[in-house]
């Protein structure tokens, strides 16, 4: 067995375990409960490819291929900079979410069951009666003015679909946490919400 | 025989560095599937980031021998580690932006309080 063929075995192996990873990685990001996990995945599966193409440029011989892995690296970065772009609001907006964020009612501000890992296998909405009494009202009712002013449960009754997008560009006003309750509302129908696209 | 054992030498360093690389990124993965959200998982996501492609180029770079292979390596290594922190930072804002119970996970600091 000559040093080539020891090298050939060891990148062939690895590439081997990179495809086991990056299947695990490809199912996470299927069954990913949010936008942000359903990123993380296709960042990471990202990375790993970019090991697989610079093992494959040792493997064959091919110099250029650590080129091509240079691309791969800005252009998945850039596409995470274009996703950012589309789910961060505007600078005005941006503000007013901190000094509402900064304002708020406590620790416990948004009640509700958690989004971790045992209600992840349920109903994403599944807490939904809670939400619709008490401090958190109270607090939708306080920190929004105007059109987003009406409570969770008109929210409930409004115009079904209006995403993200046309919430921060139609009316500036509407505050976060009229957003949320928007997301919420939207997960109660069993839609997919503007932050639940993937 | 001296330049054989230089060769094998060599090769060694190689596999260990890519075993350990491929070690990072497997608990890379495994943490991303047992931690339960989003802000722990860029925990672990990192480490794949970082530390598993740290090794794997080393390693390779190791393997190639200087020259210009080694160069490119070396910058695909250094691009990497200069976005990632920028696109972890997007998606915690991604995430503080759009998640209508965030603090569910996340401890607010609130002064308000007494």
């Amino acid at each position: 067995m000559t040093v080539a063929d020891a090298y050939r075995l060891l990148y062939s192996a690895a590439l081997t375990v990179f495809a086991v990873l990056i299947g695990a990685m490809l199912v996470r990001s299927i069954i990913g409960p949010r936008i942000t996990d359903r990123i993380l995945s296709v960042n990471m599966i990202g990375t790993m490819v970019i090991s697989c193409i610079v093992i494959l440029s040792r493997l064959l011989h091919e110099s250029y291929l650590a080129d091509v892995a240079l691309i791969y690296t800005m252009i998945s970065f850039v596409s995470v900079l274009v996703l950012a772009s589309v789910y961060i609001p505007d600078n005005k907006l941006r503000k007013k979410f901190m000094k509402e964020d900064g304002e708020g009612q406590g620790g416990e501000g948004q009640s509700g069951e958690g989004q971790g890992c045992e209600s992840r296998e349920g109903q994403p909405g599944g807490g939904l009666k809670e939400k619709t009494k008490g401090k958190q009202d109270r607090s939708l009712k306080e920190t929004s003015k105007g059109k987003s002013g009406r409570s969770l449960k008109e929210e409930q009754k409004g115009e079904p679909d209006r995403s993200l997008k046309e919430n921060q560009k139609g009316q500036p006003g509407e505050s976060r946490m009229a957003d949320r309750a928007e997301n919420i509302k939207d997960r109660a129908d069993g839609k997919r919400g503007a932050a639940d696209v993937s | 025989m001296r330049r054989m054992f230089l060769e094998w030498l060599r090769f060694s360093v190689t596999a260990v560095l890519l075993v350990l690389g491929l070690i990072g990124f497997a608990s890379g993965v495994i943490g991303v599937y047992r931690f339960g959200f989003v802000m722990n998982r860029m925990h672990a996501g990192g480490i794949g980031d970082t530390y598993g492609l740290f090794c794997v180029t080393l390693a390779l770079m190791i393997g190639a021998g200087p020259g210009m292979d080694a160069l490119k390596l070396l910058l695909v290594l250094v691009f990497m580690w200069f976005t990632s922190p920028v696109s972890t930072h997007f998606l915690s804002q991604i995430e503080y932006y759009t998640n209508p119970r965030l603090y569910d996970h996340v401890e607010r600091k609130d002064p308000g309080v007494k």
